[in-house]
């Protein structure tokens, strides 16, 4: 009875991660691409790196603002 | 989740049918692990991530909650030589975030998921080390099995280490944890029940 539980838990899951990611992210982890699930953003946000926009475009955009 | 439920499934249907070359070459498959994960150690991939050690280590796991059977007695027969591979598996991942750490982040800025992770490495290289047969003889059957309790520290950390990482799949960690916590401590409390119920018996006769 708790080995088919078990495994009706396991199947539940799986079927649950087929909603929650796309099958191409899951052969594109084999890669290592970067994608909506498997996205390196969260190490970007603990390092600090920059996301929405560039420091370089943010630099030539207060250059246009002197420049005027 | 879609590789690590899958690689779940894969690896109890290899037990069940394949447990014999599983165990006879288990140094085979350790070489084939250890040259997989050398050349999957650098970039974001399945085994960097820690996705296929986790696999590995979540069959070793509810391995131990399974009633008496068929693929429990299979599990068994190949659940040291799966823990081996997924420690294997997990190295990279481990050492991998280990030099991001030491490089990229500051003391203060260190999360709790990477506190646990961290944590987990002083509970896995016991255990990695003396999973092997070899120095498993050499320390005896009662000093290992005491060590090895800490497989279920191990459990909690990694637990906590994925949970608190608090992304898309925490839901998925959390019903994965909290289910085998239930198992076990149904299955504890039905051992120690019978356990008082025959020392009842013995003292009415």
């Amino acid at each position: 009875m708790k080995n088919k539980l078990i495994v009706l838990l396991f199947i539940s899951l799986l079927l649950g991660s087929f909603k929650t990611e796309t099958i191409e992210d899951s052969i594109d982890g084999f890669a290592g691409a970067s994608n909506s699930t498997f996205e390196p953003q969260i190490l970007d946000s603990v390092s600090g790196a920059s996301s929405e926009y560039d420091d370089e475009d943010e630099e030539d955009e207060e250059d246009d603002r002197y420049d005027d | 989740m879609i590789f690590t439920f899958s690689l779940v499934f894969l690896l109890s249907v290899a037990a069940l049918f394949l447990y014999k070359p599983l165990h006879k070459y288990k140094y085979v498959f350790y070489l084939i692990a250890l040259v997989i994960a050398l050349a999957l150690h650098e970039g974001g991939n399945y085994i960097t991530y820690g996705y296929t050690g986790l696999s590995f280590f979540i069959v070793v796991m509810y391995s131990g909650v399974l009633d008496k059977g068929t693929l429990r007695k299979r599990l068994f027969q190949v659940r040291a030589e799966y823990a081996v591979i997924g420690s294997i598996f997990i190295f990279p991942h481990m050492l991998g975030y280990i030099e991001f750490l030491l490089e990229e982040i500051p003391l203060s800025e260190i999360t709790l998921n990477y506190i646990f992770g961290l944590l987990t490495i002083f509970v896995i290289v016991p255990l990695f080390i003396t999973s092997f047969q070899f120095i498993r003889r050499k320390m005896g059957y009662k000093r290992w099995k005491k060590l090895h309790q800490y497989a279920y520290l191990f459990y909690v950390l990694v637990g906590l280490h994925l949970i608190t990482i608090n992304n898309e799949r925490q839901l998925f960690y959390i019903i994965i944890f909290a289910s085998y916590g239930l198992l076990k401590i149904s299955m504890l409390g039905k051992i120690y029940y019978t356990k008082s119920k025959v020392k009842r018996l013995e003292l009415d006769k």
